[in-house]
Parts: structure tokens; sequence; C-alpha cells
């Protein structure tokens, strides 16, 4: 009886052994990236690249008033709204600041647009007019003056259904 | 790749009773109040169950479905409601154990490491008792699992065997005992409820982890997607204060008002802007302890 139970050990070893080892010597797994198709750059697209980073960061300007006041207790709370007021009226130009052949695997700039931008441009621009609605809503709460860590609570609800909601599914996190 | 060395391991696994219990008093001390399932809530939200077991985009709460795609095919989430027949219903308590810390189901069959075991060995078994008692409170879905959709060989379970003989090592998480009290009480929220590294650190071609990288993030993790490194080299969050980490865990913010991307934007919502104050805190604060390295490569 042992004896039939160490041969079956012995030839799942090997079994194993020899699949391990066949696995370490193939070529690696094709990764689930999309092959890359020949990337290219005009001056055009660069351009437009350069401009919505800009953009973004201009975003992120208004936004550091926000924290400034959140964390430091500098300025009030009106400064916060006129900021997030701000970041509401760019919002409608984010969809025209993506033209297509402008994404990560098309062009040589570094770029974190994803290439699901293009496959659901309906979504997509869903999301530009929710970033303008969760900006309207801080900006709202922000009126009320409702004290440092009230308008700390919007300025986290804001990230997440403005910013997060669209970066989770366009947005490759490059740096 | 380190195989089990089973000496050390009992050892360590006596040593890490003695802490559990340890940690227990201590925990029953600072927290008279909150019952188990409201510890396992937090428990639940530091391990970052919501974001893998639920399907984005309207899936019902824990009932699984959600695709991880991988080099080896993709992986789909369980459903680990109290569901009699598709859920975890029919489990004990101690299948549950087991499953988090071997990494294998109620049938011995082992699990893909898709589900994070390898850092879910080092749970308290505190934890796992309060992450339980939460779970018990979920509303109950009846809703299939869908099977994983995996390329040969990869589809053959029993390679796992090997596989765990390689690459996992079974284990309640200690400390290093250089690190102070915040320090690791942020590496048992970095390497075990917090999972980090099964992102941030690359895999080899078997889908190890390649310790010697530890935290230096990828260029094709989950999904193929690029995964940032956050070691304190300049080139991970070397130029971030702690408080810059903390509040980036909270928020998504970085420093220069960046908003965080891809999957990372679920764990923010689903796991670190739930934690304590003091959690986010430990964690940045362990992240400073590590290795500087380059990368991702």
């Amino acid at each position: 009886m042992r004896r039939p139970v160490l041969l079956l050990a012995v030839v799942v070893a090997l079994a194993a052994a020899a699949a391990i080892g066949w696995l370490l010597l193939r070529p690696a797994p094709e990764s689930p990236v999309v092959a890359e198709a020949a990337r290219t750059v005009t001056e055009e697209v660069a351009q437009t690249i350069e401009e919505r980073r800009d953009f973004m960061k201009g975003l992120g300007e208004q936004l550091a008033v926000a924290r400034a006041y959140v964390q430091e207790g500098v300025g009030n709370s009106g400064d916060v709204a006129e900021a997030a007021r701000a970041i509401a009226e760019r919002a409608e130009r984010i969809t025209g600041l993506f033209p297509e052949g402008t994404g990560m695997h098309e062009v040589e700039v570094e770029t974190g647009a994803r290439p699901a931008i293009w496959e659901d441009p309906d979504d997509f621009a869903a999301k530009a007019e929710a970033l303008q609605e969760a900006a309207l809503a801080f900006a709202g709460l922000a009126d009320g003056d409702p004290g440092r860590e009230a308008v700390g609570g919007g300025m986290a609800t804001f990230g997440q259904e403005g910013c997060g909601a669209c970066h989770r599914v366009y947005r490759e996190d490059i740096n | 790749m380190s195989p089990r060395a089973v000496g050390p391991a009992v050892g360590a696994a006596l040593l890490s009773l003695l802490l559990v219990a340890t940690a227990q008093a201590q925990e029953s001390e600072a927290e008279p109040s909150a019952s188990a399932e409201e510890r396992g809530r937090a428990v639940f939200d530091a391990a970052s169950c919501a974001a893998c077991h639920t399907r984005p985009e309207g899936g019902a709460f824990l009932a699984g479905g959600r695709a991880l795609a991988s080099p080896f095919g993709t992986f789909y989430s369980p459903n680990i409601t109290p569901h009699p027949e598709h859920g975890l219903g029919g489990w004990s308590e101690a299948d549950f154990a087991r499953a988090l810390h071997e990494g294998r189901a109620p049938d011995g069959s082992a699990y893909y490491p898709a589900f994070p075991y390898t850092s879910y060995t080092g749970m308290s078994d505190a934890d796992v008792a309060d992450l339980w008692a939460f779970l018990q409170t979920v509303e109950p879905v009846a809703e299939a699992n869908r099977g994983h959709d995996l390329a040969f060989p990869y589809s053959l379970r029993l390679l796992l065997e090997p596989w765990r003989w390689l690459y996992f090592e079974p284990g309640r998480f200690q400390p290093d005992p250089a690190l102070g009290e915040t320090e690791a009480r942020g590496a048992y929220l970095v390497r075990a409820l917090g999972h980090c590294a099964e992102c941030h650190t690359p895999r080899d071609r078997l889908g190890g982890l390649d310790r010697d990288r530890d935290f230096a993030g990828t260029a094709s993790g989950p999904d193929g997607r690029r995964v940032a490194n956050i070691t304190p080299h300049e080139e991970g969050v070397g130029g971030w204060t702690a408080g810059d980490i903390a509040y980036y865990l909270e928020t998504g913010f970085t420093p220069d008002f960046d908003f965080a991307g891809g999957a990372m934007t679920d764990v923010i919502e689903h796991s670190t802007s739930k934690l304590a104050d003091e959690d986010r805190r430990a964690i940045a604060a362990y992240l400073k302890t590590l290795a500087p390295l380059p990368g991702p490569q």
C-alpha cells in the first residue's frame, strides 16, 4: 500500500518540476497591454497635450487655495467657494482637450490619457459634467462657511466625485 | 524565491500567538465600546475587500464578479456575502481563517494568488475573527460565481502547489523589532491588511513578488497598468512629506494637486479614505522607512 503512494508522490513531484521548468524557460506571457502601434507626434498634438496638462495643473492651483484654508487656515471659506466655481466654469473645456489620436499609446509625449476615453466618448463627457456638478456643490457648501473641517470633508467628496470618478477609468497613473 | 523554512516558521507562529494575545489585550483596553462587527468593519476597510469583491458600476455589495486581467488570464472575484449557496453561508469561521491564512478553500484546494492571501496570511487572529463577525452582517446575495478565464497551463489548479512552495510563506505578521510603535502599525497595515505589495511590487514570470524590488512599482501591474513606486526614492514618494502621503491616502490629492488615477482611486475610496487618521499617519511613517529604490522599471 505504501509503495504505490510513494510512487505517485514521485510522479507528481516530477510532473511539477517539469511544469515549473517549462514555465521558466518559455517566453514571458503576453502582457494584456494593447500592442503599441507606431507612435507619432505632430506639433499640433504635442501642443494639445501640453495645453491639457497645463489645464489640469490650473485646476490643481484652485484646489491649492482650498487646501490652504482647510489645512492651514489661510484665507477663508469664500476663497474656497470662488476657487470651486472657477473649476466648474472650466470643466466644459475638458472634452475639447482630448481630440482623437492623443492617447497614451499613440503619441511619444508623456500622457496618461487611456484609450477608453475614445471608446466611450459619451461617458467621458458625462464625467466632465459630473466634475462641474461636484465643483458647484462644493462651492455651495463653502458659501455657507461651515468651518474648516466641513470644508475639508466637502473637498474630499469633490475629489472622489469630481476627479476620481473620471481618473479611475480614463487616467493612467503616470506620476 | 524563498523556499519555506519550517523551523523558523514554527517559532514565528508561537511568537506571533504571544504578540496577538498582547495586541488583543491592548486593543480591548483602547476601544472597549467597539463591537466585534464594528472592529471588523474597520478591518474590512483596511483590507480593501470591497474594491475587488464588488463589481464597479452597480454590482451588489460583495457579490463578486469583478474581472481582474493578468498576463495569465482573467480572474473573477467570488461572492463573499453570507448567501448559503453562492457565498460564504455554508462556511465555518475556521474555513474563513484558513482561506485568509493558508489560501485554501474549505475543500482543501488552493486559491490563485489573485486573492492576496500571501499578504492576508499576516492578519492577526483577532482581526480575522472581527472580519468574520462583520461579514455575517452583510446582506446575502444570490449571485453565482463566475469561473476564472485562464490560459493553459495556468488553468491547472494543481500547479499552484509548487507555486506555493516557492512563493508562499504562511505566518502571522511580525514587525521588524527595530521599528517604533507607529511604524510597526504602519507595517502591519501596508504588508498584511492593505496588501500594498500585491500591486506595488513587481512580479516575476511566474507571478511571484520580486522582493528585491519591494514597493518600487511596476510598468505592468493589474489590468496591464502602470503602478507607482512608493519607496522614498526621488522616483517614488521621496519628495512627499509623511503628511502629504497621509493626505493623499485620505483624499486622492497629491502634493501638487494632481489626483490619483486607475486602481488607486478604488483603493482610496474603498479603503484608505475610511481609515482612522492615525492609521494613515502610521502607513506614511512606515513607507518613509522603506529602502529607496528607483522605478518603476
